[in-house]
C-alpha cells in the first residue's frame, strides 16, 4: 500500500533575478538618441543590475514565507536546538571538575602511543570538532570520517555504526583503536596515574595503586578475536579484581571526557531566528534567511523529502540507513548493534550508573533486516562547516552530496539501499538546498572550551 | 533482561475501570483520512482501522466481530525515533467485556519500506483483564506504519501515519 504524497503547498513565486531582464522594461526601450542624460544613467544602472542578476550576484526581494500550516508544523519541528539530555549512565556527566579533567584530557597528546595524538587531533574545535579530512588520521589512517561532536550527546547510539550507547563509552573506543590513539586500557590507567592523578582523585576518588608491574603490566587489553596477542595475554594474566580496577579507571576517563564534550552543544543558527520570527507571526521570518535558503527549506520539508531522515531539532533521526554509497562494503549497523550489546561498557554493564534503566539497549533488535550496510544519519546543524561528508568522507562538499541524491549511482555492495530513497528531483535547486544548510550554522562554544586548558600537569 | 511485572490488584481494577470510562466517553473508531485507500476487510483478513494522533484511543474490531482491540499510545503522538508504550485492551464481541487471551502480540511494519521496527517490543499483561502494555515501541521513520494486533485467534490491524512534525 502506498501513501499518496501530501498535497503540495501553494508555491508563491518569488521575484527572481530573471524577472529583471537585461534589456530592461520595454517602456525604457526608447530610441537612444531621445534619452536624456539622467535617463541614460538610469538605463545603464538598470542594465548593470540586470547583468549582475543574470550572473547570480544579486538577491531578489524576500521569498514568500506564507507557508501552509502543514509546512509550518514541519519547519517548527526542526527548531530550536534542544537542551542537552541527561546522561543516566554517567553520574559525573554534569560535574564541573569532571569537565575540567575531560577538557585537559581532550587536548592531551600524551594519551596516545606516539605522544602526538589527542582527541582534538580529529575533533578540531575551529572546524566544529571535525578534522576536514575524508578519513580520520591518528596513529594511522582510520577507516571512518571524523564526525562532529556537536549534537552527539542526543544520540542513543554513538559512532557511525552505533557500537556504543553513551558518549563516555564512545570515548573509550578511539583510545584503544590501533590507528587512533593506539593505547590499551592498562596504558591509559598508568597515564592517568602519572599525569592526572590529582584531578582524577578529586572527582572519582583514589586511583588504584598501579606500581606493582607484575599485577599491572604497562600495557594490556582484551583482544577477543586474537587470543594470542601479547596485550591479550598480559590482560589475561591479571587478577579479575585488578582488571576490574583498571576497567573502572578507563571508564572514568571516558566519563570525564563526556563531561567536557557536553559543553559542545549546538547553538542557535540564523534558521532558528527565522523560525522564531515565523512562529511569532512575522511572515518574512524576520529576514533571517535569504530567499534561496527559504526555497531550500521548503524543498527540504517538501518535495526533496530530506525531512524523512533529517528530522527533529537536530535534523537527524539518529537512525541508521543504507544509502548505497559507492564502493562501501562495511557491515555498518548490523555489526555495531551486536557490538554494543556485548560491550562491557554499555548502559547495562558494571561501569554504568544507569541502574539498569537502559531502554534503548534493552529493546534494540540487532537482527533488524535493514541494518546491513546502514550508517547513522548525521545532524545537519553546522553541516556547512564540517566537510567532507558521509561516514567515509565520500563527498568533498555539499553540492556533491546533493548530486549523489539526484543520481543515486550504482548499487550497494552490501545490503540494499533504503527502499523509499527516491531520486531527488533535478528541479530542486542545489544552490537553494546548500543555502538552507548554510543557515544552520551556529556559533562555536565559549572559547573557554575550544582552546586547550592552561599549562598541563607534568 | 526484561521481566514481566504484574500490577497489584487495585491498580488493575482502576486501570480497567478507567479504560472503560474512557471508551464510553471518548473512545471512537478513527475516521479514514481522505488520502488513505479504502481498507480491504474480507472475512479471512484482519480489520484495518486508520488512526491519527487525534484519534486518542483507537477501537479496532476484528472482521468477524468476535473481538476488538482498544489501543492507545503513550505519549499519544509518539515522536519519530523515540521509544513509546502501547496500551491495548482486548475486548469481546461488540467491544464489550474484557477478553483475557493468553497470547498477545503487537507489531508494526512500514509496508512501503519493507521493514519493521528497529526494536523488539515486550508485552506485559495484567492477568485476567485483557489489558496489555507493550514496551519498546519505536517508529524510527515518519510515514505509514501498519500495526498488527493479535490475541489468541483474533487479529486486526490499524494504520498509523507518523508525522515528522511530531517532535
Amino acid at each position: 500500500m502506498t501513501l499518496p504524497k501530501p498535497s503540495r503547498p501553494t508555491q508563491l513565486r518569488p521575484l527572481r533575478c530573471a524577472d529583471v531582464s537585461v534589456g530592461g522594461p520595454a517602456r525604457l526601450r526608447a530610441p537612444i538618441g531621445h534619452r536624456r542624460p539622467l535617463l541614460r544613467a538610469a538605463w545603464r544602472a538598470a542594465c548593470a543590475v540586470g547583468l549582475a542578476c543574470a550572473l547570480g550576484a544579486c538577491e531578489a526581494t524576500p521569498a514568500p514565507t506564507a507557508v501552509t500550516p502543514e509546512e509550518l508544523a514541519l519547519i517548527q519541528s526542526l527548531s530550536p536546538p534542544p537542551t542537552i539530555p541527561a546522561s543516566p549512565s554517567n553520574r559525573y556527566a554534569d560535574n564541573d571538575e569532571a569537565a575540567a579533567l575531560g577538557h585537559a584530557l581532550f587536548f592531551d597528546t600524551r594519551l596516545s602511543k606516539n605522544g602526538k595524538v589527542a582527541c582534538s587531533t580529529c575533533h578540531v574545535p575551529a572546524l566544529y570538532f571535525t578534522d576536514g579530512k575524508p578519513l580520520a588520521e591518528g596513529i594511522g589512517k582510520v577507516a571512518k570520517h571524523s564526525p562532529s561532536l556537536f549534537g552527539s550527546h542526543f544520540a542513543p547510539f554513538q559512532f557511525w555504526d552505533g557500537r556504543a550507547d553513551s558518549s563516555w563509552s564512545q570515548a573509550l573506543g578511539p583510545l584503544e583503536a590501533p590507528t587512533e590513539h593506539g593505547l590499551t586500557r592498562l596504558a591509559v590507567a598508568h597515564l592517568m596515574a602519572r599525569h592526572h592523578a590529582e584531578a582524577y582523585t578529586a572527582v572519582f576518588g583514589p586511583l588504584p595503586d598501579l606500581s606493582d608491574s607484575e599485577r599491572f603490566p604497562a600495557t594490556g587489553r582484551p583482544h577477543s578475536l586474537d587470543p594470542a596477542h601479547p596485550e591479550h595475554l598480559a590482560w589475561g594474566s591479571m587478577a579479575e579484581s585488578d582488571r576490574d580496577a583498571v576497567n573502572r579507571v578507563f571508564a572514568n576517563t571516558g566519563k570525564a571526557l563526556e563531561a567536557y564534550t557536553r559543553k559542545i552543544v549546538p547553538g542557535p543558527a540564523p534558521f532558528d531566528a527565522y523560525v522564531a520570527a515565523l512562529t511569532a507571526g512575522d511572515a518574512t521570518g524576520g529576514g533571517h534567511m535569504k530567499p534561496g535558503a527559504v526555497r531550500g527549506l521548503r524543498a527540504f520539508v517538501g518535495d526533496a523529502q530530506c525531512i524523512n531522515c533529517h528530522n527533529g531539532p537536530l535534523l537527524t533521526d539518529f537512525a541508521f540507513h543504507n544509502l548505497g554509497l559507492p564502493g562501501d562494503r562495511d557491515l555498518g549497523r548490523s555489526k555495531g548493534a551486536s557490538q554494543v550489546l556485548k560491550s562491557e561498557f554499555n548502559c547495562l554493564g558494571p561501569y554504568s550508573d544507569a541502574d539498569g534503566k537502559c531502554d534503548e539497549l534493552a529493546y534494540l533488535d540487532p537482527a533488524f533486516e535493514d541494518f546491513r550496510g546502514a550508517f547513522k544519519t548525521p545532524s545537519l546543524r553546522n553541516v556547512a562547516r564540517t566537510a567532507p561528508y558521509m561516514h567515509a568522507g565520500q563527498f568533498a562538499d555539499l553540492p556533491a552530496v546533493i548530486d549523489f541524491y539526484k543520481s543515486l549511482p550504482g548499487e550497494p555492495q552490501i545490503g540494499h539501499r533504503e527502499l523509499v530513497l527516491s531520486l531527488l528531483s533535478t528541479k530542486v535547486a542545489t544552490a537553494d538546498l546548500v543555502a538552507f544548510l548554510e543557515s544552520l550554522t551556529g556559533p562555536l562554544p565559549d572559547e573557554k572550551w575550544t582552546r586547550p586548558p592552561g599549562p598541563r600537569t607534568p | 533482561m526484561m521481566t514481566r511485572s504484574h500490577a497489584p490488584q487495585l491498580t488493575r481494577w482502576v486501570a480497567t475501570l478507567s479504560l472503560l470510562v474512557l471508551c464510553g466517553a471518548g473512545c471512537k473508531e478513527a475516521q479514514r483520512p481522505a488520502h488513505l485507500p479504502e481498507p480491504k476487510a474480507p472475512s479471512s483478513e484482519p480489520t484495518t482501522v486508520y488512526a491519527t494522533p487525534e484519534s486518542g484511543r483507537m477501537r479496532v474490531p476484528t472482521s468477524d466481530g468476535k473481538a476488538c482491540f482498544v489501543v492507545g499510545f503513550e505519549p499519544a503522538s509518539p515522536k519519530v525515533g523515540e521509544l513509546f508504550l502501547a496500551h491495548t485492551q482486548v475486548l469481546g464481541p461488540g467491544c464489550n467485556g474484557p477478553l483475557a487471551e493468553a497470547e498477545f502480540s503487537l507489531d508494526a511494519t512500514m509496508p512501503d519500506h519493507a521493514h519493521g521496527m528497529v526494536t523488539r517490543p515486550v508485552h506485559e499483561a495484567a492477568p485476567g483483564t485483557g489489558n496489555w502494555t507493550t514496551k519498546g515501541m519505536k517508529f524510527h521513520m515518519p510515514g505509514y506504519w501498519k500495526v498488527d494486533l493479535k490475541a489468541g485467534e483474533h487479529a486486526a490491524s490499524l494504520n498509523w501515519n507518523q508525522s515528522a512534525a511530531a517532535q
